[in-house]
Order: structure tokens, then C-alpha cells, then sequence
């Protein structure tokens, strides 16, 4: 492919930082060749739980399968406590690791298909955008190391087009913002310090 | 009935070149931060990242250029145990996505219907990015194109030139 224009700059600029708050991370691990069944579950989604979609991102997981995320704008509404708290116990067992926290998901919508359930809830978004991203080398380590060297927590990372998004646990996205506006060159003025 | 009203109205399609998927395994030891330094340092440029902290420290993927592979089997020589790459990779670009989890989950299903490998995806809040076979991106958008309608005169495109930072 031909290339025929450049960029560059001293300090990576930034159409102004934005956060988000209250939402909700779901986690699940879906086998390969399950894939369209895990697309007709998402396709019933919205009706079953109510909410909206924020972000949806994934990732292979050894030895055959996709481990989906999505980023909800609050938790699913409807609950099934009794049956989270056992495969919250169950999988907290099975990682050798303290629970993360209640799940308050109607799991049976999963069973069949999906393994792994996760919910992280609540946590937050900070994102950004900039020029050209998509086509510049350094965006997303300057994003990570940043938060990295400011002692910030982040539950995932997604980068795709001029658009960077980091999930952060409860309470961690003005601390997150406060990283990245010493790394990036921000506009005061466009930063959107609303939960919309 | 024309079956093209019964499909999901999208903006259009857009299709990657050839890329190669890194991906850094889980509980490998190193941080996903050294790996984006280390590309970073080279000047490879990820056009696709989507990592998570469900297995403890951040993990996932990050889509490089194909032309960039062997720059980055350098830069990455000394992570090189923790590191595993899938080649050749496509990704498929729709937009916009409007938040239509029924959108998203038909794409997902009509691939899996048809034997189309699902490497990864990250959406922004405007375009869904999906990663599968790169010598079967005709065949996802294909099966793409069954569920979507797409503006008249729009056909999915590949961009012809690029931006390059210095």
C-alpha cells in the first residue's frame, strides 16, 4: 500500500478526555465452534436484560475459544442471587483466588454455551480520541504506560480507529484522567467531565 | 418481500490489508506495557487492541501490519516465550454499529454459521471491528452482507493509501 503523508508531533494530542461512570463489565468465555450460538444469545440481550451497550471487545483464550466483554451502561436488571452466588464461590474455587465480587446476572440465559461468567460491577470508562490514531505507532502504550506509572488499575483496554477506551475498577477513572492529561496534550476546554 | 428489508441498515463495510494478531499469553510473566513499549520503539503500529485483566495482569491482542512482522518478531525476540502470533489476519470494519447488540449478534452468528473464525473484536462507540482469516475476508463479508443493507452505491472498500507518523 502506498503512503503518502506523514505525521508527527511532540506530545500526542487529544480531542479532550471523557469518563464514565457506573457501569458494567460482563465476562464470557465462548468455544469456537459455539460462536453463532453466542451471536443468537447477544441478538436477545437487550430484551432479556435491559441496558445498553457501551463497548464490546474480545480476545482467543487457549486452547479454543473467545473470551467476550461487554461494557454496559448499568448491570442487568434482572437477578437470579441464588444461582450467582454459587458459581461466583465456584469460580473464585476453581482460580484459587477470593471471590471478585456478587454476580447479579440471570445466569441460565448462559448455560449450554458460555463458561467463565464474570461481572465486575460497578467500574469506569475514560476515552479519548486523537488524530490519526488508527495510523500511528505509540498511542496505546503511551495511554498504558501512563496509568501504569501513576499506580491506576485497568480491567481492559480496547483501541480500534482514532478511539482509546480503558476500563478502570470503581473510582479510578478521574485518577486515570489525571495520568493521561500529564501524558497527552489535552484541550481543557473539549473535556467532557459528564457521566453521559 | 424483498429480503433487503428485513436486513440491519449500516453505514458501510471497510476491510483491512493483511495483518498479523499478537497476541501476549496470560500469566507469562511480563506486562502487556512492555509489549506495547517495545513495538512502540520500533514504530509498529497497532491497529487493533483489545486486552483485559480477567487472568490477573492485562493480557489480549493487538493487530499489526503483515509488512511489520519480521520488525516485531525483533522487537519482541526478548518477550518472545510469552508471545504467540496468528497469521494472516483480516479485520472487517462496520460502521456504525449504533450500539445494535442485535446487529452485533447476527454478525456474530452469521460467521459461525459459516465456519468463519472470530479472532478477536473491539468496537469503538461508533464502528464494530472484527478480526478472522485474512484469505476469507470475502467470505465474512459475504456473510455479512446477508444481514446488513448498505447505503446504495456503497460496496466494501479497502483504504488505498496511508498515514504514516514519522
Amino acid at each position: 500500500m502506498e503512503t503518502f503523508a506523514v505525521y508527527w508531533e511532540p506530545v500526542i494530542k487529544t480531542y479532550g478526555i471523557a469518563e464514565r461512570t457506573g457501569l458494567c463489565l460482563i465476562t464470557l468465555d465462548l468455544p469456537f465452534s459455539r460462536i453463532s450460538d453466542g451471536g443468537d444469545w447477544l441478538t436477545h440481550f437487550p430484551s432479556r436484560f435491559g441496558g445498553s451497550l457501551v463497548l464490546i471487545f474480545s480476545r482467543p483464550t487457549s486452547p479454543s475459544g473467545l473470551r467476550l466483554h461487554l461494557l454496559l451502561d448499568r448491570l442487568p436488571e434482572k437477578v437470579e442471587p441464588e444461582k450467582a452466588e454459587r458459581v461466583r464461590k465456584a469460580d473464585a474455587i476453581e482460580n484459587n483466588v477470593q471471590p471478585v465480587q456478587p454476580v447479579d446476572v440471570n445466569l441460565a440465559a448462559f448455560d449450554g454455551f458460555c463458561s467463565g461468567l464474570r461481572v465486575d460491577n460497578p467500574v469506569e470508562l475514560v476515552y479519548f480520541q486523537g488524530p490519526h490514531y488508527g495510523d500511528r505507532y505509540g498511542i496505546a502504550s503511551a495511554a498504558v504506560t501512563a496509568l501504569v506509572e501513576h499506580g491506576v488499575p485497568l480491567l481492559a483496554v480496547v483501541c480500534t480507529g482514532a478511539s482509546v477506551y480503558l476500563v478502570t475498577p470503581k473510582g479510578m477513572a478521574c485518577a486515570a484522567r489525571n495520568a493521561l492529561r500529564k501524558a497527552f496534550n489535552t484541550p481543557d476546554a473539549a473535556e467532557n467531565p459528564t457521566n453521559s | 418481500m424483498d429480503s433487503s428489508l428485513s436486513r440491519l441498515p449500516i453505514g458501510g463495510l471497510k476491510l483491512s490489508s493483511e495483518l498479523v494478531q499478537i497476541r501476549l499469553l496470560p500469566n507469562s510473566g511480563f506486562f502487556v506495557h512492555e509489549m506495547l513499549r517495545r513495538l512502540a520503539d520500533h514504530r509498529i503500529n497497532m491497529t487493533m487492541v483489545s486486552l483485559d485483566a480477567t487472568d490477573g495482569e492485562l493480557t489480549g491482542i493487538g493487530c499489526i501490519f503483515a509488512e511489520d512482522r519480521r520488525l516485531a518478531e525483533a522487537a519482541l525476540q526478548p518477550i518472545g516465550c510469552a508471545i504467540d502470533m496468528i497469521s494472516p489476519v483480516g479485520a472487517m470494519t462496520i460502521f456504525p454499529h449504533q450500539a445494535r447488540m442485535l446487529l452485533i449478534g447476527k454478525i456474530l452468528s452469521a460467521l459461525g454459521r459459516d465456519g468463519l473464525p472470530v479472532y478477536g473484536m473491539a468496537s469503538s462507540h461508533s464502528a464494530l471491528t472484527l478480526t478472522t482469516d485474512y484469505r476469507r475476508l470475502d467470505d465474512a463479508v459475504s456473510a455479512v452482507c446477508r444481514i446488513v443493507s448498505l447505503p446504495e452505491n456503497h460496496a466494501p472498500f479497502r483504504p488505498e493509501f496511508r498515514v504514516k507518523q514519522l
